[in-house]
């Protein structure tokens, strides 16, 4: 398939599901009065409904689904690895931990913004003691090692935060923040999270080239003139970046970040530097199709985004996992 | 004209000391053949010119600090055809050899017409323009050699270094390949090239250096180089020694000691 017209696809996927976002709810606004909400005229509830509630919600699954597809991209690019993906690094396990001990400490309670912003203090020490642990001539295989460390020093305070809570509401807050949801977001989740998501984005754009010329391994590409050690800053702190506000904002949503750029990369010839615009693309409309999943399947019950997608993911996977063994042979 | 001056070169790598003073210039139109035992250190030495690894001594390029050089600058001057032939993702052959074009290009533009040239050039002469379309990790391993030489020979840069270019080459394509070099220094460019093969080094090279344990032990024609005495000591072998049009052949018959 030619590129233009798989970016293109990709681009009328991802306007078509932002469009079903916004008309989905339990308010049951019939279209009209959805788009006359979301422009400012029209009633006032149906207003509140469409900028408040459904707007920031779809905003969010493409500034997330965005950064998954396209960290997750990167990350199996420049590890040279089709099994990495955006928690490789320990960036989203942090995240969690600090939102996980803002609900824990009472400070989610006290003011909504502690949340995301604990999450973002949390992915900022972990990418400092994954710069510090790995090293400046880390290679990636060192980087991955140290990421599977803080990820689970991460994990482990998380649990003993689970573990010491101090009322059964407390730890089923905890656990249910995990779960990956976009449910109940305002646009300050968006404003919060939009300029750490798009900076983390761009780093992770330039990085093209430098992963085409890796895929020929890293002596190779140092000798066409790419410098690892700066591919592998601009790699990490993108991914913190991104990772880490979108993480704050929706908690932990699973498999897209591995799956999406699996799925896209025969579509674009393997090419790391094709892949990544796709894979922004196709993440961002994976989540917001999950988004409208969740409404759709079990109104009322809030099924969580980050469950749906690893219960579809997961065999999704396998499935893709199957087909290529069926190809090999 | 390009020339390449090594003074003194020492690399250590792991606390061993591979690389052990090492001195040698070098000119355009010369296609020197790097030669010597395994773990002589010819990979290392190869690696230390790249600045892929850390190395003390003075390299010079065009009287030039190499070190001092911008990575881009470097690549624009250097080509590599590394002995591994890593390939990741199943890019089309057409594909890996644009990527040689990468420090041609500035930064978020397309290969412009005078990269495509490049490309096809590079393609032709090492004879994979007819796979273009074929993904690398599904040919063969001489293929994907050439694949690998022909993206090397993309960059278009004055100094070639080709690590075992030959290895798993059929005679053919290895006489071949070693022609496509010696064609490069002929135009003036500066050839060093690893090889394990020496009748195909005293063929083609104008010029041999002979590593033993990281030390330059010979450097000179092949004549003055594959010595039998050489030869006995620094690789353990005894050897044939043969004339072919006017070439020497070597042809090891039997390892020694």
């Amino acid at each position: 398939m030619k590129f233009g017209l798989l970016v293109g696809l990709l681009v009328g996927l991802v306007a078509v599901l932002f469009c079903v976002s916004l008309g989905v709810g339990p308010a049951g606004l019939d279209p009209v009065t959805a788009f006359l909400g979301l422009i400012g005229i029209g009633n006032r509830a149906a207003e509140l409904v469409m900028q408040e509630i459904r707007l920031p919600r779809a905003l969010l699954a493409i500034l997330v689904g965005a950064t998954l597809g396209l960290s997750g991209a990167v990350l199996q690019g420049y590890l040279r690895n089709p099994l990495a993906d955006p928690g490789v690094l320990g960036i989203g396990a942090s995240a969690s931990l600090g939102a996980v001990l803002a609900i824990y400490t009472g400070l989610a309670a006290l003011f909504p913004l502690a949340l995301p912003l604990a999450a973002i203090g949390g992915a900022l020490i972990a990418v400092s003691a994954l710069l510090l642990l790995a090293g400046r001539h880390a290679t990636p295989l060192m980087l991955i090692l140290a990421g599977i460390a803080i990820s689970s020093l991460a994990t482990a305070f998380t649990s003993l935060a689970l573990n010491l809570s101090p009322n059964p509401f407390a730890a089923l807050e905890i656990v249910f923040w995990m779960l990956g949801s976009l449910t109940d977001r305002s646009m300050l989740h968006v404003w919060l999270s939009a300029p750490f998501i798009v900076l983390g984005c761009v780093l992770l754009f330039s990085l093209g080239r430098s992963l085409d010329a890796l895929s020929l391994g890293p002596d190779v590409a140092a000798s066409m003139g790419i410098r690892p050690d700066r591919v592998r800053l601009v790699a990490v702190l993108g991914t913190t970046s991104a990772v880490g506000a979108a993480t704050a904002v929706s908690g932990t949503i699973g498999f897209v970040g591995l799956v999406v750029p699996h799925l896209l990369r025969p579509l674009v010839g393997s090419q790391p530097s094709r892949l990544l615009p796709v894979s922004a693309l196709g993440g961002a409309a994976a989540v917001q199709a999950a988004d409208i999943a969740v409404r759709v399947i079990a109104p009322g019950r809030d099924l969580k985004l980050g469950v749906l997608t690893a219960i579809v993911g997961a065999p999704f996977f396998l499935w893709l996992i199957l087909e290529q063994r069926r190809r090999l042979v | 004209m390009t020339s390449l001056n090594v003074e003194n070169l020492h690399v250590s790598l792991g606390g061993r000391e591979i690389v052990q003073g090492v001195s040698f210039a070098a000119s355009g139109g010369e296609f020197i053949g790097l030669i010597g035992p395994n773990g002589s250190g010819k990979t290392t030495l190869l690696r230390a010119l790249l600045g892929l690894i850390p190395s003390t001594g003075s390299i010079s390029l065009n009287n030039v600090d190499l070190r001092t050089m911008a990575a881009k600058h470097r690549a624009l001057n250097m080509s590599y055809v590394a002995q591994e032939r890593d390939a990741t993702w199943p890019l089309s052959v057409e594909t890996v050899v644009s990527l040689g074009r990468t420090p041609h290009i500035a930064p978020m533009q397309q290969l412009k017409a005078v990269d495509r040239d490049a490309v096809e050039t590079a393609m032709r002469e090492a004879d994979v323009a007819a796979m273009r379309e074929r993904p690398i990790t599904e040919l063969s391993g001489g293929e994907r050699s050439r694949v690998l030489i022909a993206r090397a020979l993309a960059q278009a840069s004055s100094v070639m270094l080709a690590d075992e270019p030959t290895s798993a080459l059929d005679p053919a394509h290895q006489i071949r390949v070693t022609e496509i070099f010696s064609g490069l220094a002929a135009n003036g460019r500066l050839v060093l090239m690893t090889c394990h093969d020496l009748s195909l080094a005293a063929r083609f090279c104008t010029r041999l250096l002979l590593l033993s344990n990281g030390r330059l032990e010979a450097d000179g024609p092949a004549r003055q180089v594959l010595t039998a005495e050489n030869l006995q000591r620094v690789y353990g072998v005894q050897a044939f020694f043969g004339e072919d049009e006017d070439k020497l052949v070597v042809v090891p018959r039997r390892a020694i000691g």
